[in-house]
Formats: C-alpha cells, structure tokens, sequence
C-alpha cells in the first residue's frame, strides 16, 4: 500500500477503471465469442501493464478515497483476468456463460469441471478440477412450455 | 458548456482553521445524479475531493450530505431537479473530518445505548425454534425497522442542533422497533434511556426528522408513541405503585 500511496505515473485510476468496466462489458457479458474474448483477455494484460505506471494525486494519508479506489482497482483488474482465462478456457456453454461461436451446447464429458486459477511466481495458471456430484446431477434448464412437454 | 451545473462546495482538511467554498463547473447530466456529479469532479478535476457512498441507489445510506441546506441523500438527488447551482455542504450538526464526511461516533453510541437487540419475552413457541408472529403483530414494528442510519434526521432536527446530549430520532425510532416487537420482552430495560430528559422528553414536536427521512421511517411518530408509553407508564406507577408495566 505504501508503494501505491507514493505512486507518481501517467496513469490515473479513474480511466483505468472506466476502460476495465467497458472491456469486461464488451468481452465478458453473458454472451461470448472466442475472437472478442481473446482481445478481451489482451487488453485486461496491457491495462495490468498500465497499472503499473499509475499516478496518485491526493496526498491526504487520512480518508484518501483516491488510494482506496486504486487499491479495489488493482484486485478488479486481477479478478477480470481470471474470470478471462476461465472463460476462454471453457469450450461449452453453461449457466449465465452462453458462447454464440462453435461451443453453444454443455458439454459434461469435457467441462464437468471447476476452472481454478492461481497466481504463482511467474504469472496466473489455470487448470480444471472434476466436480464432486453429490445431490444435483446437471441437466437441461427448460421453462414453460419445454418443460410441459 | 450548453446547460452548466455549478456546485459550490464547502471543503475542508484536517488541521484547517476553516472550512472554505470551492467551486466546481460541469456539464449537467440529465439523467445523473448528484453523486454521479461528484464522482464526475474526483475524476476529471480533483481527486482530492472526498464524500462517502456505497450502494448509489438509496439504501445504504452513506452519501447523506446538505443541498441548499437541506439533508438530502447524494444518490437521490438528481441534476435535472438542481438550479443553476447548488451549495453543498457536509451533514448539518456533525464534526467535520474531511470535505464531506463528519465524524459519525456520536450517532453510533446514541444507537448503542437504546440497547437494539431482541430480549426475548418468552421461549420460541414455533417449530424449529422459532417465535411465531401474525401480518398484525408484524406491521406494529415494521415501518420503523425501515431505518438506514443515513443520518439525515439529526441534521434536520433542530433540538439535536442546540443540545448534542438529546436521544435523537433514529435512535429513539429504533428502540421502539424493539419495544413494538411481539417477541421482545426489553421496553423496561430501555426505559431508563428512554425516558429520560434527554430521552424522548428532549423532542417538541418539530417534525423535521420524519420529512427528510429518505425511507418514509416517521421516526416522529415513534417518538410520540414512546412518549405516550412512558407517560402511561408513570400514571401507572402513580395508580399501582407496586405493581410496574
């Protein structure tokens, strides 16, 4: 935090933030495409690289919501690229990550599966884990008249 | 700038002698609100400027501030219902630690001291352990459990602006939550509080508190409601003087 406190880039929080928002709205709503994704996750790395030359300007060390904002900015802008990484890596559709390219059906016997990401000495790495079936075996979510019929 | 909005705020650092009024010129939102308008200044014009907020839709409670002198939630303000310009000022009646944000302690020990917890009048009689309540029983105190501690009402009040030692309206409103609870069993536990001259006794009746309140809570009835409880009570005591409530 003291490193951040005394941060003097180019950068400043507020664009980072508001270009983190568009891009994750863009690439990484409830319907996603491969090429979008892709960019996606490249522009989430530059805005991590740019991060890095961020620039503070309150130089209060009392209620210093400018700090505060920066610190929640930098967890955002790692939270996204997980959430990036996991989703290019799901070659299916499931629940609220609905793909409208090759992958549009659920796909059980590849991605009945956790995507698990970690942050380790050389950059994030994500692998699958099985997952546990105890009470709810996956199905087809139908409503209305599909399931009538 | 086509349709301006000027906002003359009233800043202040620790360590300052004084607050003073800075002005800051926008471009007027028509769909923003008046927190959108100062997120808008501690982005692209000084990011020293600071003011509490969280949920920006009018349920937290944190972006109480004063709008032309009047106790008003940030988020609920809009800037097509604004003036040319506004004068904007930290909640009326708090000390100030920085540009917008006071100093809350007070509020929170006067809340503290109503004792806000259920003191359970009898076993749970439901299944599962549970305390049974009809629609009734539950409308009795509902309304008033509706407080967001925003605040506001302090400002407004002006017998909590010449005496700091008055109960207040959220925290009275709030031990007459309990005190209108089914399953609570605590009125006389809080009477003492209550009751007292800088209790319920310290209201007259302005009505402020229950205007400005951004969750129609009415705290001036519930301060009211416990009057006339205490009240009663005391003519009891008179009439029994054994026997209590």
């Amino acid at each position: 935090m003291e490193r951040l406190r005394e941060a003097r880039g180019e950068e400043r929080q507020a664009t980072l933030r508001r270009e983190l928002g568009e891009v994750m709205d863009e690439a990484f709503g409830i319907y996603r495409l491969a090429p979008d994704m892709k960019a996606g996750l490249a522009t989430l790395t530059t805005l991590r690289e740019r991060f890095e030359k961020l620039g503070l300007h309150d130089r209060a060390r009392r209620h210093n919501t400018e700090l505060l904002t920066a610190l929640e900015l930098d967890a955002c802008i790692e939270v996204a690229q997980v959430i990036a990484m996991a989703s290019l890596s799901r070659e299916e559709s499931r629940g609220a990550h609905q793909r409208l390219d090759d992958f549009q059906t659920r796909d059980d016997d590849r991605f009945l599966c956790h995507s698990e990401v970690r942050r380790e000495t050389d950059g994030l790495t994500l692998r699958h884990v099985p997952v546990q079936i105890t009470r709810y075996p996956p199905q087809a979510r139908v409503y209305g008249g599909d399931a009538d019929a | 700038m086509p349709d301006p909005l000027v906002l003359q705020i009233e800043r202040y650092e620790p360590g300052d002698e004084a607050t003073r009024i800075e002005e800051f010129t926008l471009a007027r939102d028509p769909d923003g609100s008046l927190l959108d308008a100062f997120e808008h200044i501690k982005d692209a014009q000084d990011p020293s400027f600071t003011f509490r907020w969280s949920c920006r839709m009018g349920v937290c409670g944190s972006c109480g501030i004063m709008v032309d002198g009047i106790p008003r939630l940030a988020c609920e303000v809009f800037q097509r219902d604004l003036g040319p310009t506004a004068r904007i000022s930290p909640l009326a009646h708090f000390p100030i630690e920085r540009d917008l944000i006071v100093d809350q302690e007070e509020f929170l020990e006067k809340l503290t001291s109503v004792e806000p917890w259920l003191m359970e009048a009898g076993p749970p009689q439901g299944p599962h352990d549970t305390h049974l309540q009809r629609p009734a029983q539950v409308a009795a105190f509902q309304r008033y459990a509706g407080c967001i501690n925003c605040m506001l009402c302090y400002s407004a009040c002006p017998q909590f602006g010449l005496n700091h030692d008055f109960l207040g309206p959220a925290a009275i409103t709030l031990a007459h939550r309990y005190n209108q609870d089914s399953r609570d069993g605590g009125a006389a536990e809080r009477a003492d509080v209550l009751q007292a001259e800088d209790g319920v006794w310290g209201c007259t009746l302005v009505g402020t508190c229950s205007v400005v309140c951004p969750h129609d809570v009415d705290p001036a009835a519930a301060i009211q409601q416990e009057k006339l409880a205490g009240a009663l009570d005391y003519a009891r005591s008179l009439l029994w003087p054994r026997g209590r409530r």
